[in-house]
């Protein structure tokens, strides 16, 4: 539950696309049903050509339905969106989220909510008479609280309540997006900054690393990706100027000519072979430091500071 | 000594297994500056299709990198046939020669006369020093299958707890640190179930060698091979037919393989965007632990040291008190492993262009030194580990 509370978007992406892949601690009943995740975050125009973007979309063939999601990590509804979720049609969703086959012809929005919020969130599905599937997350189960689900066997599982163990929720499908915290991020982009230290690429650029982190990275839209791109940029120049300063540095002429560029001036991979299991031993510890100080602002080994790149 | 073919590499082979055999069927060791004839098994970074030039850069290369590593003198000798090499070593002015079979571009055979001794510290440096090669790993499980397929003659047990030490070995419950055992003769199987028997030591008996008696045609009693194999795909042979010895060999790389396609095909993790349909394919491997991981923090870091056996570097991340993931590479091949680590099971995600090798490797290792029941499952808890 602290998993979905401190996430509430991460978690429950992983969570559903755990469910649809059949992971062995999760409830199967979507799998059963084969939903299979359609995408994430995906824009489209409903039919009175107003935008709407739900969190995740998962559709299955076999029972001829689609299942949007939207999840609320709070307690207010935003009463325009909800108007704007209303307005779909079977048409938008072939034509404009193109699902294809026969998995459009039935859909469900679907809001999902803490259930501690649960009170207030219903407040503005009743006002708008709205007939979307209200699901509540509590400690243990999720719960469908309002309204019902156009495929049968959802309502029978779901109005009993699915039980889930929050603490054992995969969390590496999506392992981030763009809400998340730098350390979380760093996580990802020091793993590749490593591997590649391990090819022996001379050079670290910012767009290279985010669609080599970023496994959603070709479904993102263009704002999405410019925040990502943004927080690695922060991140490699955070490293550079203080863990990693002897292993990264800030090429400004590849970087003024275009994307954010580091050069790798110390690779352990340069080492005897009997030495560079120590060298990345090293760089496994200088890692642990720096994810730490991404979380607590408390940066090491650091130089007077210098505007970051731009 | 150069050898052009596939068929005078047999008869020299066939020739040393029966004169071994006899040397130490009589006398019980062998001749002054004898030795057994042995095959390494091991898996390179090429594709299985891989053509006879392609395959001869790729040993040049690894040649010249291994001269320049180990200052260890490496020549590459192409033979009369395709696929078919000599690898030439001269180490402080002894010479050593490898006999490869690379007739599946990517799981190899090396074949060697020559004294263990000289041997084994080369193939150990090129799994070691090279990214590219590395041995056939094989679980206990693909142990016992191919003990299965003979009779078996002996066993080596082989478990070290002490890499992990996430348990006081001083408390009255606490499993062995280590068991190591040695064992010829035909109650080799009685040992292996007492030892393994849940009242005894079911977490701590790892296979690491067996030694079978095995007939390809099963009507001729008088000919068959006698192998040691070893868990890191090292075999030696003597006997009366190089027939069964080959046999074997290929049935057991035959397995080998195709359990590490199998992974490949049904794990590896890819994300695509086909017509705007977004899919994911693959799914993570389960490992799942016989008893619960007292101490996760430890485990991981102890796992994610970058040291031998495991060899494989990143950084603990706590989700909760009981799940940490791990964003990791495996410093033997370069490339990326997620892990996720619970008490009970271990979730690994192999991304598409990382090889099945990887996991293997680190199962086999964890059933060495941390859980000999360890199981690798799909989502549905069927094991991958059955051979």
């Amino acid at each position: 539950m602290e998993n979905l509370s401190s996430n509430t978007n991460l978690t429950l992406l992983n969570l559903f696309i755990g469910m649809c892949r059949g992971e062995r601690v999760l409830p199967d009943v979507l799998r059963r049903l084969q939903y299979k995740e359609h995408s994430i975050e995906c824009k489209f125009q409903n039919s009175e050509n107003e935008t709407v973007q739900p969190e995740l979309i998962l559709a299955s063939e076999l029972k001829a339905h689609s299942l949007l999601f939207e999840w609320k990590a709070g307690a207010n509804m935003d009463d325009d969106q909800l108007r704007r979720y209303s307005k779909i049609t079977t048409e938008d969703l072939k034509q404009r989220a193109l699902i294809g086959g026969q998995a459009p012809n039935k859909f469900d929005v679907t809001i999902i909510g803490l259930d501690d919020n649960m009170e207030r969130l219903l407040i503005g599905i009743r006002n708008g008479q709205y007939r979307f599937p209200v699901l509540a997350a509590s400690a243990d189960t999720l719960l469908l609280k309002e309204n019902s689900f156009a495929c049968l066997e959802l309502n029978q599982v779901f109005q009993v309540g699915l039980n889930i163990d929050w603490k054992l929720i995969p969390m590496n499908y999506v392992p981030f997006d763009k809400e998340s915290d730098l350390c979380i991020i760093a996580e990802k982009v020091m793993q590749s900054v490593v591997e590649k230290m391990h090819r022996r690429e001379p050079r670290i650029g910012v767009e290279d690393v985010a669609s080599d982190s970023v496994k959603t990275w070709r479904i993102l839209d263009d704002s999405c990706r410019q925040t990502i791109r943004g927080k690695i940029k922060t991140i490699l120049s955070k490293a550079s100027r203080y863990e990693f300063r002897g292993y990264l540095k800030y090429n400004r002429e590849m970087s003024r000519k275009g994307t954010a560029t580091w050069d790798v001036v110390n690779n352990p991979i340069e080492l005897d072979s009997d030495k560079r299991n120590k060298g990345f031993k090293k760089i496994n510890s200088i890692t642990e430091r720096f994810l730490d100080a991404l979380k607590t602002g408390k940066h090491s080994n650091g130089q007077d500071p210098l505007p970051f790149p731009d | 000594m150069y050898i052009r073919t596939r068929r005078e590499l047999a008869g020299f082979i066939s020739e040393r297994m029966n004169k071994t055999y006899v040397d130490l069927s009589e006398d019980q060791r062998l001749e002054l500056g004898s030795s057994l004839a042995k095959v390494y098994l091991m898996e390179v970074h090429l594709d299985s299709g891989a053509s006879h030039k392609e395959i001869c850069g790729f040993l040049n290369n690894s040649a010249s990198i291994f001269q320049k590593e180990h200052r260890v003198k490496a020549t590459i000798v192409e033979t009369d046939e395709e696929k078919f090499f000599n690898a030439k070593f001269e180490v402080s002015g002894e010479a050593a020669t490898f006999y490869i079979d690379a007739s599946d571009g990517r799981f190899w055979f090396l074949h060697s006369m020559d004294k263990s001794e000289t041997i084994d510290p080369l193939v150990e440096k090129m799994a070691i020093g090279n990214q590219d090669i590395d041995r056939a790993w094989m679980p206990i499980q693909l142990l016992e299958a191919i003990k299965n397929l003979g009779e078996l003659r002996g066993l080596n047990l082989d478990y070290d707890r002490r890499k992990i030490r996430d348990i006081d070995f001083e408390a009255p419950n606490a499993p062995p640190e280590f068991l190591i055992m040695q064992m010829w003769g035909n109650k080799a199987e009685k040992v292996l179930q007492i030892l393994s028997d849940d009242k005894a030591f079911p977490t701590s008996t790892t296979l690491s060698k067996v030694k079978i008696r095995y007939r390809a045609d099963s009507d001729s009693k008088s000919d068959y091979t006698l192998d040691d194999i070893k868990y890191d795909g090292k075999i030696t042979a003597r006997g009366t037919s190089f027939a069964s010895h080959n046999t074997l060999i290929t049935t057991l790389m035959r397995k080998y393989s195709n359990k590490i396609r199998d992974i490949e095909q049904r794990f590896a993790m890819s994300y695509n965007v086909d017509d705007g349909q977004f899919s994911i394919q693959g799914s993570p491997i389960f490992v799942v632990f016989k008893n619960p991981i007292p101490n996760l923090v430890f485990f991981c870091r102890s796992l994610f040291s970058c040291s031998y056996p495991f060899k494989l570097w990143g950084v603990p991340m706590i989700i909760n008190d009981q799940h940490i993931r791990v964003s990791g590479i495996d410093l033997h091949i370069g490339k990326k492993l997620d892990f996720e680590i619970t008490p009970e099971f271990m979730r690994i995600y192999l991304p598409e262009n990382t090889c099945a090798n990887s996991v293997i490797r680190i199962i086999t290792n964890l059933q060495h030194y941390y859980d000999s029941r360890l199981d690798a499952q799909d989502s549905d808890g069927k094991s991958l580990l059955e051979y």
